[in-house]
C-alpha cells in the first residue's frame, strides 16, 4: 500500500527535475505511472469485495506509538481508484495543456504532489497522519492555484483558498485529538467501532470536524473560495476542484459516520447546510458568465446535495452519496477539461461570446454533449442512476428532513437547465459577436468558412472517455455494484441490496426526474426573467461571507500596522532595548519575589588563577569593553566587539568545552568579516550621536550583565540531579560510535534538534535574500 | 577590498581552508569538529575571496549556487534521518556499515547527515554574505 504512495510522491519528484529536459513527453510517462497505480489499485478489488480490509504499519517513532498506519478497506479503495484514475487523465490533459509554458516542471511537482497527499489522505489509518496529508493538499492547491504568479487575482484566490481551508484544518486537528481521545485510540480502524453519541465532547467533536469538512469541501458558509480558485490553470480545476480535494471532505464525514452520526444535531447540520449550499451554488451559478466560474458553482452545489445525503440517517444514504459522488466526478472533471479546451482555442470563457462549438471543435463537442446529457441526469448515464437514487432517498423522508426533497429537487433543475445551455446552446448556437471579433470578419476574406480548429487529442480525448465512461458504467452497474454493496455494508449497520437497473417503473422518483427535465428546459426557456430575478437577489452579496472575509483581513492587516509601528519601528537598537528591559524586568521581579538574591553578596565561588595564562581572556574582555567604550570609529568598535568575543571563546577553550570554543572563533570571524562588508558600504561620515541615550544603553546592558551574572551563579546552587549527563557520556561510545559527546549529539542523540535548526538556518537565508533583494528592487525601481 | 595582495593571498589560502575544513567535518565525531564548524571554516575562504574578486567571479570559479546548496544539503539531512525507515528501525534510527574508510571513518546514516549540515550551512552563510556584498 505504501509504495502506491512512494511511486507517487516519486513520480512528482520526477516531474520537478526532468520535465524540462524532455520538453514535455515526461508528462505522459507520469500519466501512465498514475495509471499503472490504478491497474494495480484494481488489483485489491477481489480482496477487498471478500470483507478483507487490511491495515499496514511502518515504524516512524515506535517509542511514541507514532507509526505510519494505512489502512486498505472499501471506502479507501474506492478514493484510491477515483483519484488514480483521475489522476490519468488529467495528468494526460495537463501534458498537452501545458505545452510551452513557463516552469512546467513546477506545475506537474505540485499537482503530483497533490495527488499523493489525497492519496496519503484516504489510506490513512492514523488521524494524525491523515491530517498531515490533509494539509498537504491545503498548501499544494495553494500553489497550484496561484500558479500564474504574476497575476494579483491567481495570488489572493490562492490565499483565500489557503486561509479558509486552513482554518477549517485548525479545527478538524482540534477536533481529531478530542476523537482520539474519547475513544481511545487515533486509528480510524477502531474509531468506526464506536459511535460517540451521548458523549460529553460529542457536540465539539462534531462542530470542529464539521467546520474541517465544510470549509474543505466549500459548503455554506466557506463557500466563496472555490469559484475563485478557478484562476487556476484547467487542468488544476478538473482535478481538485471537482473530482478529489473537495472531496476530502465528504470522505472524512463518509470515513467518521459510524463514530458519529446517529444524532439530530448530525443530521439537521447536514441536511441543512448541504441543502441550503446545493440550492445556492444552484442559483448563483446560473448568472456566471464565465463557464469555469459557473461549474465551480455547480460544484458547490453537488457538494451541497452529498452532505444533504450523507446527513439523511437511511441506510440507502450512504450509498446513494457515492454512487452520486462517482457521477458528479465524471461529468464535472470531463465539463471542466472542456472548459479548457475552449478557453485555449476560442480564447474566451465569456458564454456570452462562445457559440457554434460544435462546427469548430467537434471532438471537443462531443465531450460536452455527453458530460451535460450527464449532469442533466438522463439515462442511459450513471449520472441517471445516481440521481433517482437520491430522490429515491429524499421522497422516502418525513419531518424536517423534507427539505433535503427541495434542494434536491431545485438543484437539479438548475443542473437540467444549465445542461440544455451548455450542451445545446453552446455547441450548436451562434454566440454574441464581440465586437473585435466584427470588425475582424470584415477585414478578413468574405466567404472564408471558420476553419475547424480543435485541441490535439490529448486535450479532447480524456472528457470523451470520461463521458463514455458514464454512459458504460450507468447501463452495465454490475461492474460497480459489488463495490458499493461493499461499502455500505462497513459504513452502516444494514444496507438495502443496491438496485442499480436503469428501469424500475413508474415510481415516484422517476416522476420526479421527469419533472425535473420538464422544469429544466422551462428554465432554460425563460431564462431572461429568471436572470433579472436573480440578479437583484444577488445584489446582497454585501452581507455574504466572501465580504466578510475580505474585511477581516483589511482590518487585521491595519491592526498589525499599528501594532508593528509601535513596536518595531525599525530601529534595531529599540528591538534590542525592548528584550533586554523585558528580560531584566521578569527575571528581576521572578527573583525578588521568590527571594532569590544571595543573602550575602560575597561569591560563592572562589577565583583561582591556576597559570598565569589565565589571566588573559579577561584581560581581552575588558580591554575590549573600554575600547567599546570609547568609540572613536566604528570600525574600532567592531574589533572592541570582536576581541569581547575572542575572550570568551578563549575562556571555552581554557575550561575544556573545544567545540564550543571552536564554534564560538568562527562564527566570531564570520561575524567580524561580514559586518566590515556592511560597514564598508555605510556613508563614511555617519558619526555616533554621544547623548544622554548613550547612558541609558550602558545602563540597561549594566544592569543585564550584572543580573545575568547573579542567574549564573545561583543556577549552581540550584542545580536538579539528572541522570542526562551520565547518560550521553557513558552512551556516546557504544551507541553513537564516536568519542565525541558534543558532536554526536548534535548529529545523532538529538538529531532531530538539528534538522529543525538546519530548516531554520535555510528559511533565515531565504528571508534575507529575499528583504535585501526587495529593497534594492524598490530602491532602483523608484 | 580588492588588493593585490589579498587576491594572491586567498588564491592560494582556499585549498588550504578546504581541506582543513573536510578534516574537521570527517574528524567530528571522535575529536572536536563536525559539520558545522568545518561549514564555516569554508565559508569564510570563501567570503574572502569574494571580497577580494567579487561575487560574480567567485560564483564563477567556484561554481557555487547558493540556493542549490542549502536545499541538497537539507535534502542530504532529510535522507539521513528517513533512510532508517526503509529497513524498518523507525525514522532518525542511525545506519552503520562497516565499511570503513581510512581518514574519513566508518561510513553511517550519521555522516551523510553530517555532510548534508555542512552543505546546507555553506549555502545559507554565503548566500547571505553574496547577498549582502551584492547589495
Amino acid at each position: 500500500m505504501i509504495i502506491v504512495l512512494l511511486i507517487s510522491f516519486l513520480l512528482a519528484f520526477l516531474a520537478l527535475f526532468f520535465y524540462p529536459k524532455t520538453s514535455g513527453w515526461l508528462g505522459y510517462v507520469v500519466a501512465f505511472g498514475t495509471l499503472g497505480l490504478f491497474i494495480y489499485s484494481l488489483s485489491f478489488v477481489p480482496v477487498v469485495l471478500e470483507g478483507e480490509g487490511w491495515l499496514e504499519q511502518y515504524n516512524w517513532v515506535p517509542s511514541l506509538g507514532v507509526n505510519l498506519d494505512f489502512l486498505m478497506d472499501p471506502l479507501s479503495l474506492f478514493f484510491l481508484l477515483l483519484i488514480t484514475l483521475f489522476g490519468f487523465f488529467i495528468l494526460t490533459y495537463a501534458t498537452a495543456y501545458m505545452q510551452g509554458k513557463r516552469q512546467a516542471n513546477r506545475f506537474f511537482f505540485y499537482l503530483i504532489l497533490f495527488m499523493s497527499a489525497m492519496l496519503g489522505l484516504v489510506l490513512s489509518d492514523h488521524i494524525l497522519l491523515m491530517y498531515i496529508f490533509w494539509e498537504l493538499t491545503s498548501v499544494s492547491s495553494y500553489f497550484l492555484i496561484s500558479y500564474d504568479n504574476h497575476k494579483e487575482e491567481a495570488r489572493s484566490a490562492g490565499l483565500q483558498a489557503l486561509l479558509v481551508t486552513n482554518l477549517g484544518g485548525l479545527a478538524l486537528l482540534a477536533g481529531l485529538i478530542l476523537l482520539g481521545n474519547a475513544v481511545g485510540s487515533f486509528h480510524f480502524s477502531e474509531i468506526i467501532q464506536h459511535n460517540l453519541v451521548g458523549h460529553p465532547q460529542y457536540v465539539a467533536i462534531l462542530c470542529l470536524v464539521f467546520l474541517g469538512a465544510f470549509t474543505k469541501s466549500a459548503q455554506f458558509p466557506f463557500h466563496f473560495w472555490l469559484p475563485n480558485a478557478m484562476a487556476a490553470p484547467t487542468p488544476v480545476s478538473a482535478f481538485l476542484h471537482s473530482a478529489t480535494m473537495v472531496k476530502a471532505g465528504i470522505f472524512l464525514l463518509m470515513r467518521l459516520s459510524p463514530a458519529l452520526s446517529g444524532s439530530e444535531a448530525w443530521s439537521m447540520t447536514l441536511v441543512f447546510i448541504g441543502g441550503f449550499t446545493a440550492m445556492l451554488g444552484a442559483a448563483m451559478s446560473v448568472n456566471q458568465l464565465d463557464m469555469k466560474k459557473m461549474l465551480a458553482y455547480i460544484t458547490i452545489s453537488a457538494l451541497g446535495m452529498l452532505v444533504c445525503a450523507i446527513g439523511l440517517e437511511e441506510p440507502l444514504a450512504l450509498q446513494a452519496a457515492f454512487l452520486y459522488l462517482l457521477a458528479h466526478a465524471i461529468y464535472k472533471g470531463a465539463l471542466f477539461m472542456t472548459a479548457g479546451n475552449i478557453d485555449k482555442i476560442q480564447k474566451t470563457r465569456d458564454l456570452r461570446y462562445l457559440g457554434n462549438i460544435f462546427r469548430t471543435m467537434p471532438f471537443t463537442s462531443a465531450g460536452v454533449l455527453l458530460a451535460s446529457l450527464a449532469m442533466a441526469g438522463m439515462p442511459p448515464f450513471i449520472a441517471f442512476v445516481a440521481k433517482e437514487k437520491l430522490y429515491e432517498l429524499a421522497l422516502e423522508q418525513s419531518g424536517w428532513s423534507v427539505f433535503a426533497l427541495i434542494a434536491f429537487f431545485l438543484s437539479s433543475v438548475v443542473y437540467a437547465g444549465i445542461a440544455i445551455r451548455l450542451g445545446y446552446r453552446l455547441l450548436f448556437v451562434p454566440g454574441l459577436k464581440s465586437d473585435e471579433e466584427d470588425s475582424a470578419a470584415e477585414e478578413s476574406a468574405i466567404g472564408a468558412p471558420k476553419q475547424k480548429l480543435d485541441v490535439p487529442p490529448a486535450m479532447w480525448l480524456p472528457p470523451l472517455v470520461l463521458g463514455v465512461i458514464g454512459l458504460t458504467v450507468g447501463w452495465f452497474p454490475a461492474m460497480v455494484k459489488p463495490f458499493f454493496n461493499e461499502v455500505a455494508d462497513r459504513m452502516t449497520t444494514s444496507h438495502k441490496d443496491l438496485d442499480l437497473s436503469m428501469w424500475h417503473g413508474w415510481t415516484p422518483a422517476f416522476l420526479l426526474t421527469l419533472a425535473t427535465y420538464l422544469f429544466g428546459w422551462l428554465i432554460y426557456r425563460f431564462r431572461t426573467p429568471v436572470f433579472r430575478v436573480l440578479h437583484q437577489l444577488f445584489k446582497f452579496d454585501w452581507l455574504g461571507p466572501e465580504q466578510l472575509y475580505n474585511r477581516a483581513l483589511e482590518r487585521l492587516d491595519s491592526f498589525s500596522v499599528v501594532i508593528t509601528r509601535t513596536i518595531q519601528n525599525g530601529q534595531l537598537t529599540k528591538y534590542l532595548k525592548v528584550i533586554f528591559v523585558l528580560v531584566i524586568l521578569l527575571l528581576g521581579i521572578t527573583y525578588l519575589k521568590y527571594d532569590l538574591f544571595p543573602a550575602d553578596w560575597n561569591f560563592q565561588q572562589e577565583i583561582k588563577f591556576r597559570r598565569i595564562y589565565e589571566f588573559l581572556p579577561i584581560v581581552m574582555i575588558v580591554s575590549g569593553v573600554i575600547m567599546l567604550l570609547n568609540e572613536s570609529s566604528r570600525l574600532t568598535m567592531l574589533v572592541a566587539l570582536s576581541l569581547i568575543g575572542y575572550g570568551i571563546a578563549l575562556f571555552y577553550a581554557m575550561f575544556s568545552a573545544p567545540d564550543v570554543s571552536m564554534t564560538q572563533f568562527l562564527v566570531e570571524t564570520i561575524t567580524l568579516v561580514v559586518f566590515t562588508i556592511i560597514l564598508h558600504r555605510m556613508p563614511k561620515n555617519a558619526v555616533f550621536p554621544r547623548s544622554r541615550r548613550q547612558y541609558l544603553v550602558i545602563a540597561i546592558a549594566t544592569v543585564f550583565g550584572v543580573l545575568m551574572t547573579f542567574v549564573l551563579s545561583s543556577l549552581q546552587d540550584f542545580s536538579i540531579a539528572s541522570d542526562m549527563k551520565e547518560f550521553y557520556v557513558s552512551n556516546t561510545a557504544p551507541k553513537g560510535k564516536g568519542e565525541n559527546v558534543v558532536n554526536v549529539m548534535l548529529v545523532d542523540f538529538r538529531a532531530f534538534d538539528t534538522f529543525g535548526e538546519m530548516a531554520v538556518l535555510c528559511m533565515t537565508a531565504l528571508g534575507v535574500m529575499a528583504l535585501i533583494r526587495l529593497k534594492t528592487y524598490r530602491n532602483n525601481n523608484l | 577590498m580588492r588588493t593585490v595582495i589579498l587576491q594572491a593571498a586567498i588564491q592560494v589560502l582556499i585549498p588550504i581552508f578546504f581541506i582543513y575544513s573536510l578534516y574537521l567535518l570527517f574528524r567530528g565525531h571522535d575529536s572536536p569538529g563536525g559539520g558545522f564548524i568545518g561549514a564555516l571554516v569554508i565559508s569564510i575562504g570563501l567570503v574572502f575571496h569574494m571580497m577580494a574578486f567579487g561575487v560574480a567571479k567567485t560564483k564563477e570559479v567556484y561554481k557555487i549556487d547558493t540556493i542549490r546548496f542549502t536545499a541538497v544539503g537539507l535534502f542530504l539531512t532529510f535522507i539521513g534521518a528517513t533512510l532508517s525507515i526503509f529497513v524498518g528501525d523507525g525514522f532518525f534510527h542511525a545506519l552503520w556499515t562497516d565499511i570503513k574508510i581510512p581518514g574519513v571513518g566508518t561510513l553511517s546514516s550519521v555522516m551523510l547527515f553530517d555532510v548534508g549540515v555542512y552543505i546546507a550551512v555553506v549555502g545559507a552563510v554565503l548566500k547571505i554574505a553574496f547577498t549582502i556584498f551584492e547589495e
